[in-house]
């Protein structure tokens, strides 16, 4: 770790402007490099060296066990039913469920459960320049995460359109029967909303 | 073959300034380990020792050696 973090800041001093959090990034890619390329090529050793692999069968398992993989289905079933859409199984892919319109090939409207996604705001001007700047960007944000952000920063403020309506410098204040509570902050997170097509893969 | 395709695939997927997905990769490795056959678990341990060993035995010769110091 030392030798990357060596690595980095001379390299940073060579090629200046880089950001700090992408010098923490690219000490973690040569950490990645060395540490995730031993146990690759450890692992592919020793499953070479199992060849022909004999499957063993397991005993069987406790109920509890399959509540692991049964969490993780419905964490990856979230984007669909209208619930979170970060940290779930779209990595990689462009998939967009949110405002009530998807791109999905199967369906052509998303098959909500919850109404979390449907309220999607184009931020026009806020007191914080990260909004703006994610704003300018072409992105829109889904409100309950603009509810969230609001929350935590109960000086920030808003002006944003919803549905063809612009609300201006919405605070804290303006929600306070509507804030998301506490299972809402800690289970939904969400992507911001790119209505472009073709929509670019983002995690 | 597909296990070895797919150890390539999540080493390489984490090595971009666009994305952080050694998390990700990290899992996957982690729950390969846990998930190969038995004998490939206990290969995998032997090397393991075979590679850590000699550093623990280094590393714990350069400690008594300075503990030796006056």
């Amino acid at each position: 770790m030392l030798f990357a973090v060596t690595l980095v800041i001379l390299l940073t001093y060579t090629f200046p402007g880089r950001s700090f959090d992408m010098m923490v990034h690219s000490v973690w890619i040569l950490i990645w490099a060395v540490v995730g390329g031993a146990a690759m090529v450890v692992l592919a050793y020793v499953a070479l060296q199992n060849l022909p692999c004999r499957t063993v069968s397991s005993p069987r398992q406790p109920l509890w066990v399959y509540l692991v993989p049964g969490l993780f289905f419905l964490s990856c079933l979230s984007p669909y039913v209208g619930l979170k859409t970060e940290s779930s199984i779209n990595m990689f892919s462009n998939l967009h469920t949110e405002g009530g319109q998807t791109n999905h090939l199967l369906f052509p409207k998303p098959p909500y459960l919850f109404n979390y996604q449907s309220e999607v705001v184009k931020i026009i001007d806020s007191s914080e320049p990260h909004l703006v700047r994610q704003s300018r960007a072409g992105n829109y944000h889904v409100l309950v995460d603009l509810k969230k952000q609001l929350r935590r920063k109960p000086e920030a403020w808003v002006t944003y359109v919803k549905d063809g309506e612009t609300i201006t410098r919405a605070n804290t204040s303006t929600f306070a029967d509507e804030m998301p509570n506490l299972l809402e902050r800690k289970f939904l997170m969400f992507k911001f909303v790119d209505f472009s097509r073709p929509k670019v893969c983002t995690h | 073959m597909g296990f070895i395709l797919a150890l390539v695939f999540h080493y390489v997927i984490p090595i971009s300034a666009y994305s952080w997905y050694m998390d990700f990769s990290g899992l996957v490795f982690a729950l390969y380990v846990l998930s190969i056959p038995t004998p490939a678990s206990e290969a995998l341990y032997r090397t393991s020792l075979e590679f850590t060993n000699p550093l623990r035995e280094r590393s714990a010769g350069s400690v008594s050696c300075c503990r030796a110091r006056p």
